[in-house]
């Protein structure tokens, strides 16, 4: 099961994983063709600012998704194949029950079509978009285990090196 | 091991998919009253418009839980807890069974009320809260010129805007003194009442019906308690909902206003004990507010997804904890303009309580402060993010350091990561 995961000291801020997916979720999918498209092509990642530090967010596909489970009209569901947080639009009806309970704030409204936006990691593709366009690879998108056990071995590491205090001491 | 669940709803569906996630041979039965395979609720006020096809209204076969029984038109009329059975009557053959459970989910929702005025007994008054209700009020609308809606909650807008859209003269009384005012404080009660105005709905706010006048079996008019006399061709009632306890105390279970439950959502007994193998879930549970720690019957399809997904798992053998419910938790979009409300919107400030409100036409936000915590919020327009803005109220959080964030206009989940303890800051760094 493969996420995407940030590693915020990374990211620039250059914005470049906002215009990938905006342009990889419209019709044309051409950065030059797209912007003019009806309705606007619209991003589902958001890079944040904060305390002057840069902080991409993202949909984590929550494993017991609030917005799954507050969709009032079972359009949210788990994709069965690639696990993913999916918004059906056949049956979305615009109640936006699921941009009051996602804890992240990462599911947008597409106003012209009364519908909500929210990340589907790019089905058939590779990597999604903005993994993809990242620059600086502040983003990677890897298989779950495969990124925690490296977070765990830096982690250790780092205590091991005395370069971060141990807890309690 | 056998789990049945009574109700067939968000709290229903939502237990079933959790014992499935738990336990994947254990046999699980859904009795549900309705003749109808298990709906979205919420999205009864369509079938009155019919906007939205009847089959994007029913839950897809392939996202229920596997190997469910559902069994339609069962109504379990009474529950022995000595003997683990209950009665079932079924409807469609006015045969009756007793039904053995190993364990029980009490998941039977509520019922509109229908006050106690002259008249209001009768054909051509209507209540929304089934399929069949919904469609009831299509039928009787089809030869309709005009509507009388009792109740400017949520139910009654629901029904005025989707009798509005058939071109029926509708007109919303509603005792309190604005529209929607649960969900509503004043000020967002005033920016909607500019949207309701402006779709030709009428409101009379401050008064109730005295009284519904037919000919024969033709509703032909309500008079108000001021005397006032309009004509109308049906009456839609939306005062609010009951819980259906009927079940639980067939059994001996204990009741106040709703079921009461533990922090498990098992039900108890007369003398106070957990009912080991009967679990409540749903608009029929009577809970703590979240918030104020109120005792509350909430009525909300959130709260009821979240205690179905708990007592679901700890009837499969889990442990998970119920904090409470929410007694506000709505969004909604009423005349083309959304709106999110959660906590206790209504607190006055002083005694520790500060209000930050502010309206830029018709966007308007308000936030309600109890010492550190964040306790109301309200969204008009301008909604996103508000989610984070929940989980703040739903966390009890401290936010006296985020203040100056959460009254900007972008405050966003970086805000909140950056202000958690040092300790998850330094793990970030080392990443």
């Amino acid at each position: 099961m493969k996420r995407i995961f940030v590693r915020p000291d990374l990211c620039t801020a250059c914005m470049t994983c906002e215009l990938a997916c905006a342009v990889e979720h419209s019709q044309a999918k051409s950065i030059f063709a797209s912007p003019l498209e009806s309705p606007r092509p619209m991003k589902r990642v958001f890079v944040e600012a904060s305390d002057g530090r840069k902080i991409p967010i993202f949909c984590r596909h929550c494993e017991d998704a609030p917005c799954v489970a507050a969709c009032i009209s079972g359009a949210l569901f788990r994709d069965p194949v690639t696990d993913a947080v999916i918004c059906d639009w056949g049956r979305c009806i615009g109640c936006w029950t699921c941009v009051m309970v996602c804890p992240y704030g990462v599911i947008g409204r597409q106003l012209e079509l009364g519908k909500a936006v929210k990340c589907d990691l790019c089905p058939g593709r590779e990597a999604p978009a903005c993994v993809a366009a990242c620059p600086t690879k502040a983003l990677i998108y890897e298989e779950v285990e495969t990124f925690s056990k490296e977070k765990r071995l830096t982690f250790a590491a780092a205590v091991g090196a005395d370069s971060i205090p141990r807890p309690g001491g | 091991m056998r789990h049945v669940i009574v109700g067939s709803s968000a709290a229903g569906i939502a237990a079933a998919e959790a014992i499935r996630k738990r336990d994947p041979i254990a046999e699980v039965v859904m009795l549900s009253a309705e003749p109808r395979p298990p709906y979205y609720r919420p999205l009864i006020p369509y079938l009155i418009y019919g906007e939205k096809p009847e089959r994007e209204m029913v839950r897809e076969p392939r996202l229920m839980p596997r190997n469910l029984d559902v069994r339609l038109n069962v109504r379990a009329t009474d529950l022995d807890l000595a003997t683990h059975t209950l009665i079932l009557a079924d409807h469609s053959t006015g045969g009756s069974e007793t039904f053995p459970y190993d364990r029980l989910l009490i998941a039977t929702g509520a019922s509109p009320i229908r006050p106690d005025i002259p008249g209001l007994d009768g054909p051509g008054v209507f209540t929304l809260r089934t399929w069949e209700d919904a469609m009831n009020i299509a039928k009787a609308a089809g030869g309709a010129t005009h509507a009388v809606v009792l109740g400017a909650g949520r139910i009654g807008m629901k029904a005025a805007f989707a009798l509005r859209h058939l071109g029926v003269g509708v007109t919303v009384i509603e005792l309190l003194s604005r529209i929607v005012p649960q969900q509503l404080d004043a000020a967002s009660a005033a920016i909607f009442a500019e949207a309701v105005l402006n779709t030709g709905i009428v409101t009379i706010l401050g008064h109730t019906i005295a009284k519904v006048n037919r000919r024969g079996k033709r509703t032909t008019s309500a008079v108000l308690d001021d005397g006032r006399r309009l004509i109308t061709d049906l009456v839609v009632v939306g005062v609010g909902v009951r819980p259906n306890l009927e079940l639980a105390v067939s059994g001996g279970l204990r009741v106040n206003r709703g079921l009461l439950v533990d922090d498990h959502l098992r039900t108890r007994l007369a003398d106070g004990q957990s009912a080991p193998d009967v679990f409540a879930a749903g608009d029929v549970v009577e809970t703590t507010d979240i918030v104020t720690g109120e005792s509350i019957v909430s009525g909300i399809w959130t709260n009821a997804a979240t205690m179905g997904r708990i007592a679901g798992d700890n009837m499969a053998g889990g442990n998970a904890v119920h904090e409470g419910a929410f007694s506000l938790l709505n969004a909604m979009e009423l005349g083309g303009l959304p709106v999110i409300s959660v906590g206790d919107i209504h607190r006055e400030p002083g005694d520790g309580v500060e209000v930050f409100a502010e309206r830029r036409g018709s966007n308007y936000r308000k936030l309600v402060f109890r010492g550190n915590r964040l306790i109301g919020l309200v969204m008009v327009g301008e909604i996103e993010r508000a989610g984070v803005y929940q989980t703040l109220i739903r966390e009890k959080a401290d936010v006296s350091a985020l203040r100056r964030e959460l009254l900007g206009p972008r405050f966003h989940y970086g805000h909140y990561v950056h202000a958690k303890p040092k300790v998850v800051d330094r793990y970030v760094r080392v990443g």
